[in-house]
């Protein structure tokens, strides 16, 4: 594993988790690099980084996911070490390699960790023989038809199919009884080749309204592997998560030492270095099985480090630097408890369906323990070409009670104009008998629960038509008044109404 | 001045009026009613001690009420009279968000179901199906394969079937 200290980091990333390892950087008195897109030329990221360098148009795949010009920058501009963020090129294991090859420091696990992991079935295969439970199914990918329902039979239904080399719900396919297995399995193939380029599909049992629990894990290159206990992650649409707290509010002690253990044993089983995160199912009954295992920095990382105290990014560029662990196992407690909304610009009660646009106002709230990661800014247009990312509202509180409390207090200081975000399904979720009690599973949105609880309240829409009538009626009277005459005070005071009415931009 | 309002499927036609210590208005030439409130920034309108945020962009007014995003469309009838006229009718698809066009599986002149994916635009990573609204032909077809969009793009017609 090639650690050692270095100067200059090239965030390989944009949006927020780019503007949080800029920040990292800094902290430890490193300098970072930051690249961008065509449509991120004015990114928060951009302007706190200490160097920025265009990579290519909008589409990532021209500009972020271009291992070519990333490399190229970073020999330009003198760096000597990669930060690869989430998502993009940070669990691709050639180009970690190339990193390392190129002489400069990855801030990653080693690219034979990250192959480890990266495919389903090898992944399932490592930590079967490590002792870690994995969800009953197939270790190997199915030769066909005729094989998935020999071993469907003996797995049981309702089955999962899921692509080999696949992630974020594509090539999956739920399969309730024998007779649907054919067609799923021909669907989930052709879906894994076009989305990943390989048709292998494994099976497994599907878990009936599990809870997603998953286990942040910290090694450095010493052989220390440490973990930073749970987080809960159910609360999802599309199977993407959109809350997530710390600690899980229903785990018994004894069920989280057991999965914490299974995930330390899981990095050691890849060698693994630096930040990574194993997910599990954990089932009604407190069965819990090994999901996959994710061998980088993830978005929600910032609950772990309410309730234990540690930078992971700082980690990170420490490990990376060949720094040991400055603390053990022991010193870890979880304190309080943390819980992150994801906002994203969505129209919630549309299926959040992505709903881009400008921020003409934007003011995050703020307050003791309230934390906002965002990489946007008043003004900005949230960009197509990108997950609808607005920020991630973090909270933590001494009890679970006061931070879902000043989750609500924060939630309604958040002043957003001009787009539409998922901020009320927060503050619906957060009236919730079943998540106030903690009782719930990756079931919980439903259609018949969002039409239940996201309508605007007959006030507010009257309130809405006054304001939006008020507002154009001002804007108009600027615009007629501006027109008549030439006076260069009336076009001053058109200006301030226009903007007034119109809001910046 | 007299506008006509649209909001959450709310309808109205509604008056307004400056007045001290803010305006006044009516709904469908209902009683006067008085609304004390200023602009006490850029984008933010305190009325009857409320703040509700606004953002007005061509005929639309984004809102935020107490944390719930809504939109309205604002329209002065003595101007919108052209645009009315090319306004959407039934058979015409438009897309209400940017996007690239990924796939169009039919051509003009096909026979198609109500339901049938007309045109599929990819925004945010997501794939997003416009069908017909009803039975019909394809009479038109705006868009091609990688083009990028706008929002309000029309992307094609229907011609339903007499």
């Amino acid at each position: 594993m090639n650690t050692r200290p270095f100067r200059r980091v090239l965030v390989a990333n944009r949006g927020e988790i780019a503007v949080r390892i800029v920040r990292g950087c800094h902290e430890r008195g490193l300098e970072a690099v930051a690249v961008y897109s065509e449509a991120d030329a004015d990114a928060l990221h951009v302007r706190v980084a200490d160097a920025a360098e265009c990579i290519g148009p909008p589409s990532s795949a021209e500009s972020y996911l271009v291992a070519d010009t990333l490399m190229d920058v970073a020999a330009r501009l003198g760096c000597d070490a990669v930060h690869p963020g989430y998502g993009f090129l940070s669990e691709n294991a050639a180009f970690a390699q190339r990193v390392i090859d190129a002489g400069l420091v990855w801030i990653g696990p080693p690219p034979e960790a990250i192959s480890a992991m990266g495919s389903k079935t090898a992944a399932r295969q490592a930590m079967h023989s490590a002792g870690v439970p994995v969800v009953p199914g197939t270790l190997h990918a199915i030769s066909g038809a005729d094989e998935a329902l020999e071993r469907g039979r003996e797995i049981g239904f309702p089955l999962m199919l899921k692509a080999a080399s696949g992630g974020g719900g594509k090539g999956m396919r739920l399969v309730h009884e024998e007779h649907e297995l054919a067609d799923a399995l021909l669907g989930a193939q052709s879906e894994a080749l076009k989305s990943f380029g390989d048709d292998s599909v494994y099976l497994e049992r599907a878990i009936v309204d599990p809870r997603h629990v998953e286990i942040q894990i910290l090694a450095d290159a010493h052989g220390t592997v440490v973990h930073l206990f749970e987080r809960d992650c159910s609360i999802q649409r599309r199977h993407q998560k959109v809350v997530e707290e710390a600690p899980c509010p229903v785990l018994e002690p004894a069920t989280r030492d057991a999965m914490a253990l299974a995930a330390v044993r899981a990095a050691r089983a890849v060698d693994y270095v630096g930040a990574g995160t194993c997910e599990f199912l954990l089932g009604a009954d407190g069965e819990f099985f090994f999901l996959e295992m994710n061998t980088r920095l993830q978005v929600e990382h910032p609950i772990s480090e309410c309730i234990t105290g540690v930078d992971l990014v700082q980690a990170q560029l420490r490990v990376a630097a060949g720094e040991p662990l400055w603390f053990t196992q022991d010193d870890l407690q979880i304190h309080g408890h943390a819980i992150e909304c994801r906002i994203y610009a969505e129209d919630v009660r549309n299926n959040f369906r992505p709903a881009p646009g400008p921020l003409a106002v934007y003011r995050e709230p703020s307050g003791p323990w309230v934390r906002v990661d965002s990489g946007v800014v008043q003004g900005m247009e949230i960009p197509i070409h990108y997950d609808p990312m607005v920020a991630k509202l973090v909270v933590w509180g001494a009890t679970r009670d006061e931070a879902i409390g000043r989750a609500r207090r924060a939630l309604r200081d958040y002043r957003v104009v001009g787009t539409t975000t998922s901020i009320p399904f927060f503050l619906a979720l957060f009236e919730d008998p079943d998540f106030l009690s903690g009782q719930y599973t990756t079931g919980f949105i439903t259609p018949e629960w969002l039409e239940a609880h996201m309508e605007p309240p007959e006030e507010c829409v009257e309130r809405g038509l006054v304001a939006a009538v008020i507002t154009r009626f001002e804007a108009d009277l600027a615009l007629d008044s501006a027109e008549q005459t030439a006076d260069v005070s009336a076009w001053k005071r058109t200006a301030r109404w226009r903007e007034a009415a119109r809001g910046w931009r | 001045m007299r506008y006509q309002v649209s909001i959450e499927g709310r309808e109205a036609m509604v008056d307004v009026e400056r007045a001290d210590g803010g305006w006044r208005i009516r709904l469908d030439q209902g009683p006067w009613r008085s609304v004390q409130g200023r602009f006490v920034q850029p984008g933010e309108l305190r009325l009857d001690g409320a703040i509700v945020g606004v953002h007005l962009r061509g005929d639309e007014v984004s809102l935020q009420v107490e944390s719930h995003p809504l939109v309205a469309t604002v329209v002065d009838p003595r101007r919108a009279g052209a645009e009315a006229a090319g306004a959407a009718s039934e058979g015409t698809l438009s897309t209400p968000m940017p996007g690239v066009v990924v796939r169009i599986p039919v051509a003009v002149g096909d026979a198609v179901k109500m339901g049938q994916v007309v045109i599929v635009v990819e925004a945010m990573k997501m794939e997003n199906e416009f069908k017909a609204a009803h039975d019909g032909v394809v009479e038109a077809i705006e868009v091609s394969v990688g083009d990028t969009l706008e929002s309000g793009a029309v992307l094609a017609r229907i011609a339903s079937e007499a």
